[in-house]
């Protein structure tokens, strides 16, 4: 199989896959284009700003009950900003293409397939060490904020086929914000984990808070830079 | 291939001596007073004539307080009155030596001798020309009359002064009954002749079942009512004396230090610093302490009124109406006090005090300057407090003020506390040559390792950003507490870092191989939560060595044994017929197994009745020692074989060799791991064999890559079979193994290969997957080039830099509240990890199996 090496030009002019292989994924990358992306750029640093300063007083119950917000938020992002609906999946097995879809649908699929994979993003939490027969709730609902921050974006923008996640984990998909916002959202969450152990007895030290902190600072960042990198090759 | 040879055999020795000198100014010998106190003309008149110290090791507040515990008698002692208990607080390192020395002569300890307390040969600890409580009974007029039983490091500190004495090895920690019958057997005849003024009664049982079995160990009651029993057998004998020829005795019963909720110690948590205190004799009713016993068990081990263990030096001294030794910092407890008028509890302190300004003196030259505003330096800081206070007692009008006994107790609190504080002198000098040569190696030995090893863009630079990480932590004391954190988040982090190179060329074998590891790694980190954070919290161990899990337990231990049986039998005895070698790997892995059946008998642990009834039922030590030896045999056998079968053999396989070796080198780590880290090496294996295969995906995998992962899994696996920064996680249980008397040789190398199996099992495992590689990817280069250009580069340039970190942190560090606590265990560790595992496992053995599987 050819290594696909997408430009930024490709993306630019899409035409119709004819197969799953030759033009396995086909980004939307129509950022920042207008203002609703600068605002949901600002939207997550007060999202956390407000989850960390509530989440030591009762995690569990701050994580549930702010869900339902971050998905709205996360969905009223991927509406404004995915403009030009495309085809969201190529649905498993040899089923013919499904017709192509406008971006509501795409987005309602997306934010159901990211909240079913919670279960699998709880399973890689404890494979990186969560706590496996306490605090499963808090857990979860990590894992359920992941799925909205990391995953929820990209099911919208990438089409779900093996080449296209394979190039996703091997780092060597094209760049959008929903891409390197998932990223963001991992690394963050990867050293939101430091501050755990340290003897400095404060309250915020509890599992998962600066995850949750970890993963929302890095998802902004990530957003951030993949608007400023995908703007910049757009303007090449 | 030579070159690098060359350097680092340039480097490693030059590194060591650069430790050497930086070790030397690190840990001087506290300096002490020599000499002895001046024989007061004055002193309060004795209310003792003899005393009976009765040391049991590792007795823990809550042993003798806590309505959990079985010493009804010593209970009833306090409540009804006879006798004053308290919490006495041991300071760190929380081991018997240092200890002992702070029960005598009053003085805060020397981290050395927490090292000195394992080098049991060592003399340099003796406390000739120190003063001491005992010393001060030898000088009397009359010379007192000194007999001491029990633990023999009494007669290292104190040679020649025991009139009579029984020494105890202390070090056999699967002995708990002779080594307490030896001091019991003693005590009929002692307390029949009763000539003696001071008897030293140093009991080990309880720590040695803590070692084996920790606090809630089967044993621990009834040898616990052992103990109380030999109370009342000595309280009865101190009631008969005061009646019969009018002598008052003194019993006094403590612990020397405590121990934590998995039965350690050396470290500073509250288990292992709460040790009981108890003053019993028939003359303490009169005092009228009205205190109830048991009292319910509490979290923080404190019972009745806590006092610093060096109070006990004081409180002696003055009871039996002896000077205070010269170099005690304890302060005479309060409650003793009502034996005398208020004039003699003046005089009492007043001595007290006088002797502690004696060291005050000697460390502060602040202390000397004439006072002008007493007021103004009250308000002062501490050495300014305790020069007013001091000044206020030297006015001659003193004994009429207010309250001179509290004035008194302030200064003496105080005092004690400043000079518990003070720091030992370093010898800076020698400390910054140490850690400028070992700066130097090891920037030279970092740069070798990312520019002349092999290429490999992706594994250099995690490695070069993780090693200054890794550098940096150190410096943090709860980041050193909690070091297993860290290499459990970067292995977990490196095994991404492998997933992802392994996705861009698209093996997924090797992502799967990846995920595996990673689940393997989860559980691993949950074996035994070790560190101070969350130590002794839930864990696998503390499941699998629980009653309802022994048949588990037993199941994996038994499981582990057919892998290495297999393993023997594929691997070592291929070539001969089938009979003899199932015979031959059946031999050495049912003795094993006979072995450690019997210790886990030996240690009272729940093992399945099944496998018990098909065990020969006498244990004992000699027998325990006869099986270990067995074992230990049939691994040199099967060794010899090995190496005799790949010399003669025809076929020319260049694995032969190394790989039977690693298997039955696995069969000696298991030798020397306890009961419940056995099933550990099943996921060792597990690893093992899926790093092997992905040592065989070349486009994957790199030599490089091979050794930043046996580096991290050393560390993983070193922190997952529950060791840690802390002395108290040192497991001696497995060092005796096979040999009968003390020695420092054998019993250093047992000790050091039962804490280190996995790291060592790490550096096997890896070296052979090297060779694997090799074969794999067609490489030109010789696996002895790969080992020691790659291999030896890397692993020697970490160690490198985590030495030079540690005796960073060591150096600016060295007023930090934790320096003896945190910080010179790391060092201790680090000096072990560096020397033990990097120079004699990783470089020594390591080159040793490569060149021998070349040769042959």
């Amino acid at each position: 199989m050819a290594r696909i090496k997408s430009t930024p030009r490709q993306i630019a002019t899409p035409s119709a896959p004819t197969s799953a292989t030759a033009v396995p994924y086909k980004p939307n990358t129509h950022f920042p284009e207008n203002v609703i992306t600068s605002s949901a750029l600002l939207a997550f640093p007060i999202v956390t700003v407000i989850l960390s300063s509530l989440l030591p007083s009762d995690p569990v119950k701050i994580l549930g009950y702010s869900l339902p917000a971050v998905a709205l938020i996360q969905a009223v992002n991927i509406l404004f900003t995915n403009p030009a609906p495309e085809p969201v999946a190529k649905s498993s097995g040899n089923k013919k293409k499904k017709q192509a879809k406008n971006t509501m649908s795409t987005t309602i699929l997306g934010l159901v397939l990211s909240m079913l994979l919670t279960p699998f993003i709880h399973l890689i939490y404890v494979l990186f060490g969560a706590p496996v027969t306490v605090s499963i709730p808090a857990t979860f609902l990590l894992s359920a904020h992941t799925a909205l921050l990391a995953l929820f974006p990209i099911l919208c923008t990438y089409p779900l086929d093996g080449v296209t996640w394979t190039n996703l984990v091997a780092l060597k998909a094209p760049v959008t914000p929903a891409y390197t916002a998932a990223l963001g959202t991992i690394a963050g969450a990867w050293l939101g984990a430091v501050p755990i152990p340290l003897d400095w007895d404060r309250e915020w030290q509890i599992w998962p808070v600066t995850v949750v902190f970890g993963a929302y600072v890095g998802n902004a960042l990530g957003r951030l830079v993949g608007a400023v990198l995908s703007g910049k090759e757009k303007m090449l | 291939m030579i070159p690098h040879a060359l350097i680092i055999a340039f480097l490693l020795p030059l590194e060591s001596v650069g430790l050497l000198f930086f070790a030397r100014g690190f840990f001087p010998y506290k300096p002490v007073f020599h000499g002895y106190a001046p024989i007061e003309s004055d002193t309060p008149p004795a209310v003792f004539d003899k005393v009976i110290f009765m040391v049991v090791d590792a007795l823990r507040s809550d042993f003798v307080f806590s309505n959990e515990s079985s010493m009804r008698f010593t209970q009833s002692l306090i409540s009804s009155g006879n006798a004053l208990p308290f919490t006495a607080r041991a300071a760190p390192p929380t081991v018997t030596l240092p200890r002992i020395k702070g029960v005598t002569t009053g003085s805060v300890s020397n981290f050395l001798d927490a090292v000195l307390n394992i080098a049991e040969s060592d003399s340099s600890s003796s406390l000739v020309g120190q003063d001491s409580w005992l010393i001060e009974f030898k000088r009397r007029h009359v010379p007192g009359k000194l007999v001491m039983f029990g633990d023999d490091t009494w007669l290292k500190l104190f040679p020649a002064i025991f009139d009579r004495y029984d020494g105890t090895s202390s070090f056999f920690v699967s002995d708990f009954t002779e080594v307490d019958n030896n001091v019991t057997r003693h005590l009929d005849t002692e307390l029949e002749t009763s000539d003696w003024d001071v008897m030293i009664l140093h009991y080990l049982g309880v720590d040695h079942i803590g070692h084996k079995g920790g606090p809630y160990s089967p044993f621990m009651p009834d040898k616990l009512k052992e103990m109380d029993q030999i109370v009342e057998m000595l309280y009865e004998y101190a009631e008969k004396a005061q009646e019969t020829d009018g002598k008052s005795t003194l019993l006094v019963l403590c612990g020397d230090h405590g121990m934590n909720e998995i039965g350690n110690h050396g470290g500073s948590s509250a288990g292992e610093t709460a040790a009981a205190l108890l003053f019993a004799s028939p003359l303490f009713s009169k005092l009228g302490s009205g205190l109830r016993a048991p009292l319910n068990a509490t979290d923080n081990y404190e019972y009745y009124n806590v006092i610093e263990q060096v109070d006990i030096v004081p409180s002696i001294s003055g009871l039996v109406g002896n000077p205070f030794p010269m170099n005690n910092i304890g302060v005479f407890v309060p409650e003793l006090l009502r034996f005398w008028s208020r004039s003699d509890q003046i005089k009492l302190l007043r001595q007290n005090a006088e002797q502690m300004c004696r060291i005050l003196k000697e460390t502060f030259t602040s202390m000397a300057m004439p006072v002008t505003d007493a007021q103004g330096l009250l308000a002062g800081n501490d050495i300014d407090k305790i020069r007013g206070l001091w000044d206020q007692i030297g006015q001659p009008y003193f004994d009429e003020t207010d309250d001179p006994v509290e004035t008194l107790y302030a200064f003496l609190r105080l005092s004690q506390n400043v000079l518990s504080r003070t720091s030992s002198n370093y010898d800076i000098s020698s400390m910054v040559i140490g850690l400028c040569l070992v700066f130097w190696l090891s920037s030279l030995a970092f740069r070798r390792a990312l520019f002349s090893t092999s290429a490999d863009f992706v594994t250099k630079a995690v490695f070069a950003v993780g090693t200054t990480i890794y550098a940096i932590s150190i410096f943090g004391s709860s980041l050193v507490e909690e070091e297993h954190y860290f290499w459990y988040w970067s292995a977990s982090a490196w095994l991404m870092t492998q997933f992802i190179l392994s996705a861009r060329v698209k093996s997924t074998t090797a992502g799967l191989i990846l995920i595996s590891l990673l689940g393997v790694l989860s559980i691993l980190r949950h074996y035994h939560h070790t560190g101070q954070k969350y130590a002794g919290s839930y864990d696998i161990a503390q499941f699998l060595s629980s009653d309802i899990a022994a048949g588990l337990l037993w199941v994996l231990i038994l499981l582990e044994h057919l892998i290495i049986f297999k393993n023997l039998h594929f691997y070592v005895f291929a070539d001969v017929s089938p009979l003899i070698a199932f015979v031959c790997s059946f031999t050495p892995v049912i003795s094993l197994f006979s072995f450690k059946m019997s210790m886990a008998l030996e240690a009272g642990e729940k093992v399945p009745p099944v496998l018990a009834a098909i065990t020969p039922t006498s244990t004992g030590a000699d027998q325990l020692l006869n099986r270990a030896k067995t074992s230990f045999l049939s691994i040199v056998i099967c060794m010899v074989f090995h190496t005799l079968s790949t010399v003669w053999s025809t076929k020319r396989d260049q694995f032969k060799f190394i790989r039977g070796a690693f298997h039955i080198a696995v069969l000696f780590l298991v030798v020397q791991t306890s009961s419940v880290n056995i099933p550990i090496f099943l996921l060792y294996e597990a690893i093992r064999s899926l790093s092997w295969r992905l040592a065989a995906d070349y486009r994957v995998t790199t030599p490089l890559a091979v050794v930043l992962s046996t580096l991290i899994w050393q560390r993983v696996s070193f922190f997952a079979a529950g060791n840690s920064n802390s002395l108290a996680t040192v497991d001696l249980s497995n060092a005796y193994n096979g040999v009968s008397g003390y020695s420092v040789i054998p019993v250093g190398i047992l000790a050091f290969v039962s804490n280190f199996a996995g790291p060592i099992f790490f550096t096997l495992s890896g070296t052979l997957q090297l060779s694997i590689w090799k074969t794999s990817s067609k490489s030109t280069r010789s696996v002895e080039d790969i080992f020691i250009v790659d291999f030896l580069s890397l692993i020697h340039a970490f160690h490198a830099v985590s030495l030079l970190a540690v005796m960073g942190a060591c150096m600016v560090l060295r007023s930090h509240l934790f320096i003896w606590t945190v910080f010179s265990p790391k060092l201790l560790y680090t000096v072990g990890w560096f020397l033990l595992q990097q120079g004699a496992v990783d470089t020594i053995i390591g080159l040793f199996i490569v060149v021998v599987s070349d040769l042959l």
